[in-house]
């Protein structure tokens, strides 16, 4: 059930739908209904308006629905959108669906199935938005993961990694990825050449061999044992990443300046430049298995 | 006359005979406009222009389905391939057709 009045925006070229659908919901009561008769317009609105759900047609002049679907989820990506489907927009309305769309409902059966699949988006992401507004009170947030040599376990930690920054709202979202990108070096480091032990030179080499021996360490004693450990944390101030592997290590004070502009093509050091660039401050400890990241706020952040 | 299917109109709006004749106002609003963008798109050769005006167009004639949206149907699929002469000739049959639909809903309105 409902507990609030719902602010839902209709984007159709077509007056007599606008009326239908804003009939429709006005009826069942419990609406702000707001109009816009094309996508670009629907933005305008988006960016004047506290929007809680997007009811759009996808055949439109100026911008279709598909393109709206994208500028939306770029813009206001707490806001879910439902396309009105008819005959012949089958197509647009699958790009649409994969493109970040929340649901959808046929206009012939407007009024048999607006109301409830209006309800069933709302209901979701009321508890969304309610999600999003308490971890944006995180003020703090240390964690600790254990991960073997998987790739997949290293980019999925990267994703976690941006979301607790997007949290305590540490940068901007170019940073966020930044940090990202910085903090998968040091993993992919930790894995490839701490516990694994497989060379840049390699790499740089013959790229297939090096992924062919990471392959066949990952089912070697005593690479395969060997695991990375990551801790974490997170303020408002500050996001400092401790990364660690149990290889045999490395003097740091070898690698190739990563300041030198004829060292950017190489494979070997681009993880260290990478880090050095996005990060405010890296450091290895003496026996090169271990480096610690450090990124400073640049936002000023919203009083809690 | 067409002969307008108005239970399945009033259907269309969950039995709400108010909400049916707000539509139905709208309906009328936005006919002369759409079928100035079908004429003059016909005239030039301009389908693209003419199968968008009859998308927006089959809206309100979803309402009562039937012919009216079969003919709008036809029409838009002929503009998309953009064979002239089919056309031309469905928007004949469609124009005549939206006349007749404007006729009857004008005269519902009166009665309502």
């Amino acid at each position: 059930m409902r507990s609030n009045q719902h602010t839902v925006l209709i984007v159709d070229d077509s007056a007599v739908d606008r009326r239908l659908v804003s009939g429709l919901l006005e009826k069942a009561g419990g609406y702000k209904i707001l109009l816009a008769t094309n996508g670009l317009d629907a933005m305008d609105v988006l960016r004047r308006e506290a929007v809680d759900l997007v009811l759009t047609d996808l055949q439109m002049a100026e911008m279709d629905g598909l393109q709206l679907v994208e500028a939306a989820r770029a813009d206001f990506p707490l806001v879910p959108m439902i396309l009105m489907t008819a005959k012949g927009s089958e197509e647009i309305a699958v790009q649409a669906l994969s493109k970040g769309a929340a649901s959808y409902v046929v206009k012939r059966r407007l009024t048999q199935e607006l109301l409830e699949i209006v309800e069933q988006v709302l209901l979701s992401s009321d508890e969304n938005r309610t999600q999003s507004r308490l971890m944006h009170r995180l003020v703090c947030n240390d964690f600790s993961f254990v991960l073997n040599n998987d790739l997949n376990l290293v980019h999925s930690l990267v994703k976690y990694i941006q979301h607790t920054l997007r949290c305590v709202r540490l940068s901007d979202e170019v940073d966020r990825l930044r940090v990202g990108i910085a903090v998968e070096e040091a993993l992919l480091n930790a894995m490839y050449h701490g516990n694994l032990e497989v060379s840049s030179d390699l790499k740089e080499q013959d790229p297939n061999a090096f992924e062919e021996l990471a392959k066949q360490r990952c089912l070697l004693e005593p690479y395969r044992d060997r695991r990375i450990l990551v801790e974490a944390r997170l303020s408002r101030d500050e996001a400092r990443y401790i990364i660690r592997d149990e290889g045999c290590g490395f003097d740091p004070t070898t690698l190739p300046d990563p300041c030198d502009p004829a060292n950017l093509e190489k494979p070997s050091g681009r993880g260290i430049l990478l880090m050095r660039s996005f990060m405010d401050e890296i450091v290895f400890n003496d026996t090169g298995n271990q480096v610690t990241l450090v990124k400073r706020g640049t936002t000023d952040g919203e009083s809690l | 006359m067409t002969g307008l299917n108005w239970d399945q109109a009033l259907s269309a709006v969950g039995g709400d005979r108010s909400l049916l004749a707000e539509v139905l106002q709208a309906f009328l609003e936005e006919v002369p406009v759409l079928r100035q963008r079908m004429v003059s798109g016909v005239s030039v050769g301009d389908w693209l222009a003419v199968a968008k005006a009859t998308h927006t167009l089959q809206a309100s004639l979803r309402l009562f389905e039937g012919q009216p949206l079969e003919l709008a149907q036809a029409l838009e699929s002929s503009c998309k391939r953009g064979t002239s002469d089919e056309s031309r000739d469905r928007f004949a049959k469609f124009a005549a057709c939206l006349e007749n639909v404007v006729g009857e809903v004008e005269a519902y309105l009166r009665g309502t």
